[in-house]
């Protein structure tokens, strides 16, 4: 599966396998076909988004690093509530999902 | 407000948690096990219940057998608790975890702590760019929802779940565009004292299998200097420089960063166990008694948290910690619990086999002794090598001073990306051994929790509740 992401540039994961199970979601306000299985993080990869937030102290682009929950670099918003591990959500239908942009989204929340 | 109350609480769903939950409730403690992830196995089984069984079969025999530890504790009797955290642990076993977004408390008459192992984190210039990220990280991707790289794939590191996953990626058809193996010379005499007992273990067959397939059908390049990753705001390539002033680049989409595993100790830590240095794994374990039980009476650690074993030996661990919980508890006499637990004790010995050999294998590079001035060494702070080297000269060994001056380690993570690397710079900068350093300090809560579930916290009547959240 070949996907462009908001820059325009080509997704750099993929399946190796079906999904037998799909959900519908919604990334940065794209619909998005996800496998049943994945979590946030995998679903946002696959999706062609590699940085997840921008770092609240630096301001540079962050993305997955451990995909188990000791990083916090995968902090997205999901359902309006921000700073949530992306790598530990499963997703659910119709679930909305906001990559955060701005540095100082979701601090002091 | 109303506590509940349990025999036995175990924290983590991986192969020591789930044997141990599965070993209590056998023999009629009540048991809650609570889990930071949604579905259970921890990270070696991670996704093993939805995997498909064609698709179960390209990961290898280490991750089948996770299904069926997954089968008996899905038929024993727990109080099964998903993404859920523990905050604290008081006296006395009263735990505060953090589930639903509520804080709740359980009074527990013994803790068994099973928050396996994470993977020690490699500093080099260029490692928090999107797009890098680490083996574990690529393995769990792959087990949680068929997740592999499209684009040209570079691997940096060392150890060995680096070329379990080179093998993993063939049989996925997922290419690897080179391995840049920063392992260093090998010990040969050490090697060579070590390796009966890695040849008699259950790793050898595999782990030689692996090795040299991957070897011989992926690009090696082995680098005893300095690897950047290059990109502005993704990652674009590696670039490996020779102390002579050349240098090799490779274009690339994916890194996958590796250089062994640690155990993961915050917990474990702030309760306030004695820690021990593992010289021949570089890191920070509890000290255990032969049942796992901590220096904290009736806090048990069981698994790769109290010292990389392996998934195998951390099943056994995990029983062997339970039996002596319910001698604890009195459903066990003294006597039973020790005819139980012989076999057991034998099986635990037995997958340790080999690990010696492993570990002086893999002996970790510590890319962040070489790691250059700009190189990022907390990535919640985003705190550079520099500052935290000039730092460590000015205030030789101080570390909390580090911690407030700098902000380094005060981030989300609380210290787990930094802290491995700090320690070992303190230990080159002050020319001291890394044990000297001491283990990190951790302080409850360990999990970052939003303020307004303090705020609602009832602690009822609990006499000391005010102490542990001032």
């Amino acid at each position: 599966m070949v996907m462009k992401n908001d820059t325009g540039t080509t997704a750099t994961f993929k399946r190796f396998s079906p999904c037998n199970n799909t959900v519908t979601i919604f990334v940065n306000g794209r619909e998005i076909v996800a496998s049943g299985r994945d979590t946030v993080a995998t679903c946002l990869l696959v999706a062609g988004e590699l940085a997840f937030q921008y770092n609240k102290a630096s301001g540079e682009p962050r993305g997955p690093y451990c995909m188990m929950g000791v990083c916090f670099e995968c902090l997205v918003t999901i359902d309006g509530v921000p700073d949530l591990q992306a790598c530990l959500v499963p997703v659910e239908p119709g679930m909305r999902i906001e990559t955060q942009k701005g540095v100082l989204q979701g601090r002091d929340t | 407000m109303s506590i509940n109350s349990v025999d036995v609480l175990v924290v983590g769903a991986g192969p020591a948690g789930l044997s141990a939950a599965i070993e209590l409730s056998k023999r009629g403690a009540t048991t809650m096990l609570i889990d930071e992830q949604a579905q259970p196995g921890g990270q070696i089984y991670r996704g093993v219940e939805l995997c498909g069984e064609s698709d179960r079969k390209l990961f290898g025999y280490g991750y089948v057998r996770g299904r069926k530890i997954i089968e008996d504790f899905r038929q024993s009797p727990i109080d099964y608790k998903t993404r859920t955290v523990l905050v604290s642990i008081e006296s006395n076993h009263v735990a505060d975890i953090f589930e639903n977004g509520v804080l709740k408390r359980v009074q527990a008459g013994a803790i068994i702590i099973a928050t396996g192992a994470y993977e020690r984190p490699v500093p080099i210039k260029g490692w928090t760019l999107p797009g890098v990220m680490t083996i574990g990280a690529a393995q769990i991707a792959a087990k949680q929802a068929s997740v592999i790289p499209s684009g040209r794939t570079v691997i940096v590191g060392n150890g060995a779940l680096l070329w379990l996953l080179a093998w993993q990626y063939r049989n996925f058809g997922a290419s690897i565009d080179a391995i840049i193996d920063l392992g260093g010379r090998k010990q040969i005499s050490k090697l060579l004292r070590d390796f009966w007992g890695f040849a008699a273990s259950s790793y050898f067959l595999d782990g030689a299998k692996y090795y040299a397939l991957s070897r011989v059908s992926t690009r090696v390049i082995t680098a005893r200097d300095q690897v950047e990753i290059l990109g502005d705001t993704r990652v674009e390539g590696v670039v490996v420089m020779q102390k002579n002033g050349k240098y090799q680049k490779f274009a690339a989409d994916t890194v996958l960063l590796h250089d062994g595993i640690l155990p993961n100790t915050n917990l474990l830590g702030a309760i306030g166990c004695e820690m021990l240095w593992s010289l021949s794994q570089c890191s920070w374990r509890p000290k255990v008694n032969i049942w796992q039980e901590t220096s904290v009476s009736g806090v048990f650690a069981a698994g790769d948290n109290a010292g990389i074993d392996g998934a195998i030996a951390a099943e056994y661990s995990g029983r062997i910690a339970a039996l002596d919980a319910l001698r604890q508890l009195q459903i066990l006499t003294s006597q039973e619990r020790d005819t139980l637990a012989q076999p057991w004790i034998r099986q635990r010995s037995r997958a340790r086999w080999g690990r010696n050999f492993i570990d002086a294998y893999f002996s970790p590079s510590n890319t962040v002794k070489t790691a250059s001035d700009a190189t990022i060494v907390c990535r919640c702070e985003a705190i550079t090598h520099e500052s935290v080297s000039a730092h460590i000269q000015q205030e030789p060994r101080r570390l909390a001073h580090l911690k407030s001056m700098t902000r380094c380690g005060m981030g989300p993570c609380q210290g787990r990306m930094c802290s491995p690397s700090v320690a070992a710079l303190t230990a080159q900068i002050s020319d001291v051994h890394p044990y000297q350093v001491g283990p990190p300090s951790h302080r409850f809560p360990v999990s970052p929790l939003p303020l307004a579930a303090l705020a609602k916290f009832d602690v009822g009547l609990s006499q000391d509740a005010g102490k542990l959240h001032e």
